[in-house]
């Protein structure tokens, strides 16, 4: 089925949104309260068009495209709607831009230089409102900067079913608020920091740290459990600060997280920043360790294809038992994105046979004289007794020789999660200090 | 495009032998000499640096200098960091920390500039959204002996004052 956009036709499906055929197309749709995963409601009135045969513009996040449906989005009547919109929108907005952390990726800014531009017609005082709301759940509310889209609304009572955020009052003292005593609490709360497209809701964590237009993206996929969800590292190094990741940003993925992280994984991000001592790679020193007899390897489920791949050919060219364990943890999943199974690569070590046996790996760790641990956390705050102990870590190690390598933001790589999706992430762009486990492991051929 | 025809000039032969010219040249020249010689109290080069210069006005693009605010004195500074952003030399370092005492939400918990790499572009000030930034502060001469003393902090910042009329940020 084809629709006509601007004169240009675009292919579709019966009953999909005009909204969603816009902006699958990259045909620039202004929107605030439609999400692609929070479904329509329809109050923002930001995403008029003009549809051929109708009297008065209509909202393409609820008109469904039907054949020979013909969508105007760019004539001049429909921006004069749009700038009149937003003009209502942000009649009492403070713009208090300097010290919002959304500045640079909000809405409100984006939408004014594309269609407003007018001079403000208010001749009362604003309406003032309540200023930086601790929320709770790393959340602070800013009532004055919100457009009122109910985006977060929608999420706390559709999507985690809580129900914390409401809005209260009527007209221009409406707002959104939660209920005394009862604070934003559940483990998905700071979803509704990135579901806002204005300044209302800020994460705590991120607050004041640094201007978005600093920040550069990596695509990769989180690490906390075997869900794999798909995610943004913002990251950035500047003339007076070494390269630091300073957030971790859902990315759009249909089939795995849509667009959610829990709070958990959103926060795992301070791991990567993490800095510990180790010793320097010498690779005779270590050859001279590899003459040790009976050798154990256990490596971490959470490293990707390439790097099991690597550590596998190893492990049997200088004959050391490899294993590797999951990491579980029974309080953790839920029913909906946190799972039990704590390694992100899990289905990749079964994919390439390396043993998972809890109990052949503690026997042959009983035999065992030097033990080599790729970044099991296992190891890192265990000693077996009278053993050499070597590591391959990208976080602090209690005991034994520690060989620094590098964290998942600075490799690329392949995991397959718990539905058996195979997912590639990517490196962020600076040059990593720590060398690439690969790249060590390639040296001792 | 329309094209402006440009008539030549140094085509006749007086022209070319550039006598009448040079002659000129030195009429100005020995005006100037004799007039000098004459009168020295008028001659507007100054012995730097034991005579200094007169003609600083507010306007000339100085060593910068943090404005505070009119109504309690505290530092006008929100820390946007659109100095940072428009500055070419990459020479203003902020960290920016939440203000505590309910006059801003934003405020500044190091702000530095590299008086060494700044290039005195004046595009700070332009950008500054508070006037909380400026370089009305007339000085013109930074002296250090080492690279360190050229790194200008919050605290010295704030202490330059300004040689023009309005002290405080005009911001409202």
């Amino acid at each position: 089925m084809k629709i006509l956009v601007d004169n240009t036709p675009i292919e579709c499906q019966e009953g999909e949104l005009l909204i969603d055929v816009l902006i699958n197309n990259g045909v620039e749709i202004p929107h605030f309260c439609y999400q692609q995963d929070l479904g329509m409601d329809g109050n923002c009135r930001m995403c008029m068009v003009e549809i051929k045969g109708q009297k008065r513009p209509q909202i393409a996040c609820d008109t469904f495209v039907c054949e020979n449906l013909e969508v105007s989005t760019k004539s001049e009547k429909i921006n004069e709607v749009k700038r009149s919109i937003l003009e209502l929108e942000l009649l009492n907005h403070p713009v208090d831009c300097p010290i919002c952390d959304q500045a640079g990726e909000c809405k409100l800014q984006d939408y004014y230089m594309d269609y407003g531009l007018y001079e403000s017609h208010l001749c009362t005082p604003k309406t003032k409102k309540g200023k930086h709301i601790d929320l709770g759940s790393n959340v602070m509310l800013d009532q004055e900067r919100c457009v009122l889209c109910m985006r977060c609304v929608r999420f706390t009572s559709n999507i985690t079913k809580t129900g914390e955020l409401g809005v209260i009052g009527r007209g221009d003292k409406a707002k959104i608020a939660v209920a005394p005593n009862h604070p934003l609490n559940n483990s998905y709360a700071m979803n509704v920091v990135e579901l806002c497209p204005v300044g209302a809701l800020t994460s705590k964590d991120f607050r004041f740290q640094q201007r978005v237009w600093f920040l550069d993206s990596a695509k990769s996929i989180c690490h906390g459990c075997s869900r794999g969800c798909n995610i943004f590292i913002d990251y950035n190094e500047t003339k007076y600060t070494d390269e630091k990741v300073y957030r971790f940003r859902a990315r759009r993925n249909k089939e795995i997280n849509l667009s959610f992280l829990c709070d958990f994984g959103r926060l795992s991000y301070k791991e990567l920043n993490e800095k510990f001592t180790s010793s320097t790679w010498h690779v005779e020193t270590f050859k001279e360790y590899l003459k040790i007899e009976k050798k154990v390897a256990l490596a971490s489920p959470s490293l990707s294809l390439q790097q099991l791949q690597a550590i596998k050919e190893f492990c049997e060219k200088n004959s050391i038992a490899l294993y590797s364990l999951p990491y579980v943890d029974e309080s953790f999943g839920d029913d909906w994105l946190k799972i039990n199974d704590r390694s992100a690569n899990f289905a990749g070590v079964k994919e390439l046979l390396i043993s998972t046996c809890q109990n052949d790996f503690e026997n042959s760790l009983k035999d065992a004289n030097l033990i080599i641990n790729f970044d099991h956390n296992l190891l890192k705050s265990h000693m077996p007794e009278n053993k050499q102990l070597l590591h391959f870590s990208t976080s602090k190690c209690d005991y034994g020789t520690v060989y620094a390598i590098a964290n998942f933001a600075h490799e690329n790589g392949t995991l397959i999660n718990c539905d058996g999706i195979r997912q590639e992430y990517y490196a962020t762009k600076y040059r990593c200090e720590t060398p690439r486990l690969v790249e060590l492991l390639e040296e001792l051929k | 495009m329309g094209i402006k025809v440009v008539q030549r000039h140094g085509g006749t032969f007086i022209e070319k032998i550039y006598l009448h010219a040079i002659f000129g040249g030195m009429k100005t020249t020995l005006k100037h000499f004799t007039a000098n010689l004459s009168d020295a109290s008028n001659i507007p080069t100054i012995c730097y640096p034991e005579q200094l210069p007169r003609d600083i006005t507010s306007r000339y693009r100085g060593v910068h200098r943090l404005t505070h605010r009119k109504s309690d004195n505290t530092i006008a500074c929100v820390a946007c960091f659109m100095c940072a952003t428009a500055c070419p030399a990459k020479c203003i370092n902020i960290v920016a920390i939440a203000r505590e005492d309910g006059v801003d939400e934003k405020m500044p918990e190091i702000f530095n500039i590299d008086l060494l790499e700044c290039v005195f572009c004046g595009y700070c000030v332009e950008a500054c959204p508070c006037d909380a930034i400026r370089m009305d502060s007339g000085l013109y001469s930074v002296v250090g002996d080492n690279r360190e003393s050229f790194i200008y902090d919050k605290a010295k910042l704030l202490s330059i004052k300004g040689i023009s009329k309005e002290e405080f940020s005009l911001a409202k």
